[in-house]
């Protein structure tokens, strides 16, 4: 296998009181060097989880189970100090609030620095001129004086911007992107996407980009993973996950691709709230939301499989079939 | 986006408003001090004259001339803010020399103690409460929250009485009260701080016995505050390391020390800055006690022995000079405060 991440049967549960929330349940992904992997779903369907376990930075209620191999090293069972090497060198997070994800106290600039010299392990000098040069690769206006602002003197897509920076300040091999533009308004997204664009180009960059914005998938990825309740439900390229869907829930997601004029609309895409996931179902865990159910729905929970009509890999007992008019929605 | 200038225009503003305000504060210090001193039911001339004078009419005729006590209470207080108005805050009743050459003889030996005790306070409450943060739940944490329990919850003269019977009574591993071993004369009197006289004068031998009488009494009183800082350090500390941005730290990779001590704790810090700021109100009352029961000669122990033979110009001068230190000391942590939040913009 040559990919650069491969997780396998990944799950996480959060320990919350007597409660247990199993927030990703067993998901599989393979992702290749130089590729841009989209996932999609509603809020709380375990998109954040699952790749915060990747760099094991999640909450010390959580507990994860399966494997996660990056570049051939199993991550579960290395050592913290061979994670903080990984950490900020070998992948880059960018987290989904920019608000509140750079330190209040420490001017950009040090806060960029601060991860060359961890990885670099060069003269404070070199550092900032190094993270000069990055502000001006994410397009920052004015790079040596912006270096010196504190984040409250910054908007959010500046803020985005830095948290970018920093991601890839030590060329890593990939970069995870938990919702790197939800909270920029639509001209501010499209400069970010590009600067991810570009990076893939000119570093050949793995990244993992992490949205509920269809749009936003469409525009960079190479291919799809659908994620519903912690499961993920269908994969594929994105062209034939966008044409050729045939899952209730990525059909549901794909028809209210997010227009300009109403943003929210991306957030509910269909009706009926997602099940807790506190509590196991047998059936299929968007059975009581989906049109298409049968019998079999109820009982059973479905795997995913490849479909043999339109190659992508499905989880469901009644897909739909794959629509035409869907393209002209695009 | 603000230039350094403005950022360093809007200090120097903000510093200028608060000294011109400060006069007219401490006149109402005084005001007040001055009524209340008056209106204790006691008489001054006891101590003056002493209670065996006070039936001859003649002597007390002259004290009260010789100190002003026969204007009436207004013509003293006029008489008294004139002075003022000159730096002149009168002679004490009970020493006889003037009240700004005592205070400024005994401020040093205040110093020295209330800065080692907020030296103690704060370096000490930081440390044990991000030991405590980072072994929450376990036996450090609990021992810490006994600690500071026991220092902020009892009176600093019990804390200085008890730390004095057990190092210094029972078990001699301390001196005792004072801040000179006996008979030992204090070294040059060039800033008035014995340790640092000592080493500038060379007189190395000194220097130990000094920090060792140091010890206690500035222990006793810093006690309370270690406890309120290492309990606020703790649980801003657990609320900081909730925040997204160590979350970003860690994925920089950096190691669990560099989060904890330089993100993390850079955050926690700021709220100890207001409570220093109020702090040295409560090290100025504690030093009152303190220094009593270290036969420490400092402000305090002058205060006491003021208040107790009512000399009422010691009594003023020393409610002005803790107006002043309190006014100046609440500027200095408003100062603090903007530069290391750079979120306060100074209005
Ligand atoms: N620290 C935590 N403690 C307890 N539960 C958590 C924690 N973090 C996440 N969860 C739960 O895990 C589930 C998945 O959360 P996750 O953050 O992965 O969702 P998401 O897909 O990223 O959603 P969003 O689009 O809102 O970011 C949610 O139900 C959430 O409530
Ligand atoms: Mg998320």
């Amino acid at each position: 296998m040559n990919s650069l991440l491969s997780i396998k049967d990944l799950h996480v549960s959060f320990g919350l009181g007597l409660e247990t929330v199993d927030a990703v349940r067993g998901i599989n992904l393979e992702i290749a060097r130089g590729e841009i992997v989209g996932i999609v779903g509603e809020s709380g369907s375990g998109k954040s989880a699952s790749m915060l376990s990747v760099m094991r930075l999640l909450a010390t209620t959580a507990t994860t189970r399966g494997t996660v191999h990056f570049a051939g090293k199993e991550l579960f069972s290395a050592s913290s100090k061979e994670m903080r090497g990984i950490r900020g060198g070998k992948i880059g997070m960018i987290f989904q609030d920019p608000m509140t994800s750079l330190n209040p106290s420490f001017r950009i600039g040090s806060q960029i620095a601060e991860a060359i010299i961890r990885h670099q392990h060069v003269s404070t000098k070199i550092a900032v001129s190094k993270a000069t040069d990055l502000l001006e690769v994410v397009s920052i206006p004015r790079p040596s004086e912006s270096m010196s602002l504190f984040p409250h003197e910054m908007s959010g897509g500046m803020k985005q911007r830095v948290m970018i920076a920093m991601a890839i300040a030590n060329d890593p091999e990939l970069l995870i992107a938990d919702e790197p533009t939800t909270a920029l308004d639509v001209t501010i997204q499209a400069q970010i996407l590009e600067v991810l664009k570009g990076l893939r180009e000119t570093r050949n960059l793995s990244i993992v980009i992490i949205t509920h914005d269809l749009g936003v998938v469409a525009g960079l990825a190479d291919s799809v993973n659908v994620m519903y309740a912690g499961e993920i439900v269908e994969s594929g390229d994105v062209e034939g996950v966008f044409y050729k869907a045939t899952h209730p829930y990525s059909r549901g997601l794909l028809s209210c691709v997010p227009r300009l004029d109403i943003r929210e609309s991306a957030l509910h895409p269909i009706g009926g709230d997602p099940p807790k996931l506190s509590e196991k179902t047998p059936g299929c865990s968007f059975q009581p939301r989906c049109k298409n159910a049968i019998d079999l729905c109820e009982t059973t929970s479905p795997t995913l499989r490849s479909s043999t009509v339109t190659g992508l890999k499905v989880s469901c007992h009644n897909p739909m079939e794959p629509s035409p008019q869907m393209s002209e929605s695009i | 986006m603000s230039a350094p200038t403005s950022y360093w225009g809007s200090m120097f503003r903000f510093i200028a408003r608060r000294l011109i305000i400060m006069p007219f504060l401490l006149f109402g210090i005084v005001t007040i001090s001055f009524v209340i001193s008056r209106f204790i039911p006691s008489d001054p001339l006891i101590s003056i004259v002493g209670e065996r004078q006070l039936n001859n009419p003649v002597v007390v005729l002259a004290a009260k001339q010789r100190w002003g006590l026969d204007k009436s209470m207004f013509g003293q207080y006029t008489s008294y803010m004139s002075n003022l108005a000159k730096g002149d805050l009168g002679i004490s009743f009970r020493t006889k020399t003037p009240v700004v050459g005592d205070l400024i003889d005994r401020l040093p030996a205040t110093f020295e103690l209330a800065f080692t005790a907020m030296f103690f306070g704060t370096v000490g409450g930081v440390l044990l409460g991000v030991l405590a943060a980072s072994r929450r739940n376990k036996i450090a944490d609990h021992v810490s929250r006994l600690f500071a329990l026991v220092g902020s919850s009892l009176p600093v003269f019990w804390l200085g009485l008890v730390l004095l019977y057990i190092f210094y009574a029972r078990f001699g591993l301390m001196p005792g009260p004072g801040r000179l071993p006996p008979r030992v004369d204090a070294p040059n009197d060039i800033t008035g701080f014995y340790l640092f006289d000592a080493i500038l004068s060379g007189d190395f031998g000194l220097v130990w016995p000094i920090i060792q009488r140091l010890l206690l009494p500035a222990f006793a009183l810093g006690w309370g505050l270690m406890g309120i800082i290492s309990r606020l350090v703790r649980s801003s500390m657990l609320d900081e390391l909730q925040a997204d941005y160590v979350r970003t730290a860690r994925a920089k990779g950096l190691t669990e020390r560099v989060v904890f001590c330089k993100h993390a704790l850079r955050n926690a810090l700021l709220p100890v800055l207001t409570v220093l700021g109020f702090s040295i109100a409560s090290l100025l009352t504690g030093a009152v006690l303190t220094e009593t029961i270290f036969s420490w000669n400092g402000v305090g122990s002058y205060a006491v022995s003021a208040t107790r033979s009512l000399d009422y110009p010691a009594i003023n001068g020393v409610c002005i000079l803790g107006g002043i230190v309190f006014l100046i000391s609440n500027l200095i942590t408003d100062v603090l405060y903007a530069y290391a939040d750079p979120k306060i913009r100074l209005a």
